[in-house]
């Protein structure tokens, strides 16, 4: 019963940090069709940007908003200046702009950052936990789990509920007849792009308060975001909280049980058999059928 | 009723697609016997140099049928250079002569992009490409972790003396494998002809273009994609092997390695996908801006890599084949701002 509860409470973390990853990831390719290389880049960006933010004195947790709020800019100007101009294209285009654009970020950030890892310090509120049931829950990865959840209710209501966020799912549905009723697709382009890179930075903190910032730190997360948003599929909200969950759960409990080198071979098996099964993933609607 | 797509060509040009072919492959013969000499010119670096260049016009090529003449964006290309390169290795350390071990490696790469080509092929957009790079992944990690036939997520002992070419001198082994090398290139290059002048390579590309159209012509394209798809592996699964008796040493990283074939595709793009001259072209521009930059400088490289693929992206999606197709027109101001604005959303 304790080995069970805590896989679970182990995994916590990863369901937190992949659900927040794959949920920028899957709105940017659900809404623009663009499977986004350069979201590694993101997270990079907004790891180092929280690292900064606490070199200057800001509690870790308080500095995700800031770091949100950059990257939001930063989002909103990749897709304005670069990504917008392939929007028409063959998906391959959007693919190898994205992966480009990677490239020299993560190189540039290896020349200014160079590759050594840089760490913060965690605060003392961060360092207990508690027991139950014979496993201990960690209160960062209680924090973790509590911003992931805090994140996707945030989205879904944003997405959901707003006009803005109407506009949002028209335009994923039909740009020319979003365009027709009098929305502003670009606009839209840009914001989803933006509130994705946004999402990348919050997980960016977040692995830099639990781990340690990289150049390369986003590459490693890339291909799980992938299985995590492929699972989820696309189109819901929760998608990615439940992909999460099943990868983060399957990871822990492999881990555990035959050694985590296995880990990411299973989480791949899982999605190869799902693709299979159910094309659109576990909660997906299908959208874009080409 | 099926409709020979070779009535969608041009009706009745019999002698010109016969040129179209005989002229692009004396060319190919002019390079090869040319190149084929280099090593009289060249020293060991310069030849090491000449035979990686060999080896990824070999692999751009292969992974040009999927990903430029298919459209498809094939990540699995490192499951087939890596099983060429392990399965072999593996054959060969167990005392199997070395042509045995490449057709096993082969065989067992051919095996594996069928059993993974038939599922996947049906997926549509990026789901493609995601379940391709899981296919990658899936097998590098389960490779890594295979502890049989006396290999343990790497060959320990160095293969060459197993090659059976281990009596030859250091310089003329290098010569050895430098004309392997250039052999696949060139006959990846007249795979890649063939096909482009075939109406096998017409019906590939109208599935790329209009998959839909295509099939309302009677086009098989699940069968043809798997087709390509099989060929492409087949063909990476040789290379694969061919770098790994080259080198030596089998490191399951490293065969496996992604980062290869981001390479490879780069170049693709960078040249121009879907064409026969585009890889070349492609790799001799990437090698040739590697060597002017030096090793030193890894990170100026691939920040220097990755601005070609965006510009590429932005001003010239075609490839720098627009330029020799269309003389220096294609390279002008007004076609350069044309290209921004053809994919932008309005």
């Amino acid at each position: 019963m304790s080995t069970a509860l805590q896989i679970i409470f182990d995994s916590l973390l990863l369901i937190g940090l992949y659900a927040i990853g794959a949920l920028g990831f899957a709105l940017i390719w659900g809404v623009l069709n663009v499977l986004n290389i350069a979201y590694a880049a993101f997270i990079m960006l907004g790891g180092y940007c929280s690292w900064m933010l606490w070199q200057l004195g800001l509690d870790p947790l308080l500095a995700l908003p800031f770091t949100m709020t950059l990257m939001f800019g930063v989002g909103w100007l990749v897709q304005r200046i670069l990504v917008d101009h392939v929007m028409r294209g063959p998906h391959a285009l959007g693919i190898a702009l994205t992966y480009g654009l990677n490239l020299v970020i993560v190189g540039l950030a290896l020349y200014v950052f160079t590759p050594e890892f840089r760490s913060i310090v965690l605060p003392d509120y961060l360092r207990g936990y508690t027991e139950i049931g014979g496993a201990r829950l960690t209160n960062a990865r209680a924090a973790v789990a509590a911003m992931a959840l805090a994140l996707t209710t945030g989205t879904w209501w944003f997405i959901d509920r707003t006009e803005i966020g109407s506009a949002i799912r028209a335009t994923r549905l039909d740009p020319e007849a979003a365009r027709l009723v009098g929305i502003r697709v670009r606009t839209i382009f840009n914001l989803t792009t933006a509130l994705s890179a946004a999402l990348a930075g919050a997980m960016g903190g977040l692995i830099v308060v639990l781990y340690s910032a990289t150049p390369a730190m986003g590459d490693q997360y890339l291909l799980q975001i992938l299985i995590v948003t492929v699972l989820g599929g696309l189109g819901s909200m929760l998608g990615p909280l439940a992909g999460a969950a099943v990868l983060g759960v399957c990871t822990s409990a492999v881990a555990t049980l035959w050694g985590a080198t296995y880990a990411t071979a299973v989480g791949a098996l899982l999605v190869l058999l799902l693709l299979m099964v159910r094309p659109a993933g576990l909660m997906g609607k299908r959208f874009y059928e080409g | 009723m099926k409709v020979d797509v070779l009535t969608l060509r041009r009706a009745g040009d019999g002698d010109k697609r016969l040129s179209s072919v005989a002229q692009p492959l004396l060319i190919l013969l002019c390079v090869a016997g040319a190149m084929a000499l280099l090593p009289l010119v060249l020293g060991p670096y310069g030849l090491r140099v000449a035979t990686t260049a060999c080896m990824y016009l070999a692999l751009a090529q292969s992974w040009n049928l999927i990903g430029g003449y298919a459209g498809l964006v094939s990540l699995a290309h490192p499951a087939f250079i890596g099983t060429g390169a392990v399965a072999a290795a593996i054959c060969l350390i167990n005392g199997l002569p070395i042509a045995v071990a490449a057709l096993v490696a082969l065989a067992l790469s051919l095996s594996i992009a069928l059993l993974v080509g038939a599922p996947t092929l049906r997926l549509q957009g990026h789901y493609f490409v995601v379940a391709t790079l899981l296919v990658s992944e899936a097998l590098r990690n389960f490779v890594l972790n295979l502890d049989a036939f006396g290999f343990q997520g790497g060959v320990s002992v160095n293969i060459v003396s197993h090659v059976g070419v281990s009596a030859l001198g250091s310089e003329a082994y290098n010569r050895f494998f430098y004309h392997l090398m250039l052999g696949l290139a060139i006959a990846a290059m007249a795979v890649v002809l063939a096909f482009d002048r075939s109406r096998w390579g017409l019906a590939l590309r109208t599935i790329r273009d209009n998959e839909a159209a295509a099939a309302a012509l009677g086009v098989a394209a699940a069968r043809l994609k798997l087709v390509v798809f099989l060929l492409s592996a087949g063909m990476a699964s040789l290379i694969g092997t061919a770098s790994a008796f080259w080198i030596g040493t089998v490191e399951t990283n490293d065969a496996y390695s992604l980062l290869i074939t981001f390479e490879v595709i780069v170049m693709v793009f960078l040249g121009g996908k879907g064409t026969l001259w585009g890889p070349a072209i492609g790799v001799g521009f990437v090698l040739l801006l590697n060597e002017v930059i030096g090793v030193e400088f890894a990170e100026v490289t691939q920040v220097v890599s990755g601005l070609i693929v965006v510009l590429i992206v932005l001003f010239q999606p075609e490839g720098l084949m627009a330029a020799l197709t269309e003389g220096p027109k294609a390279l002008s101001l007004r076609r350069l701002r044309e290209n921004v604005r053809r994919y932008r959303v309005s």
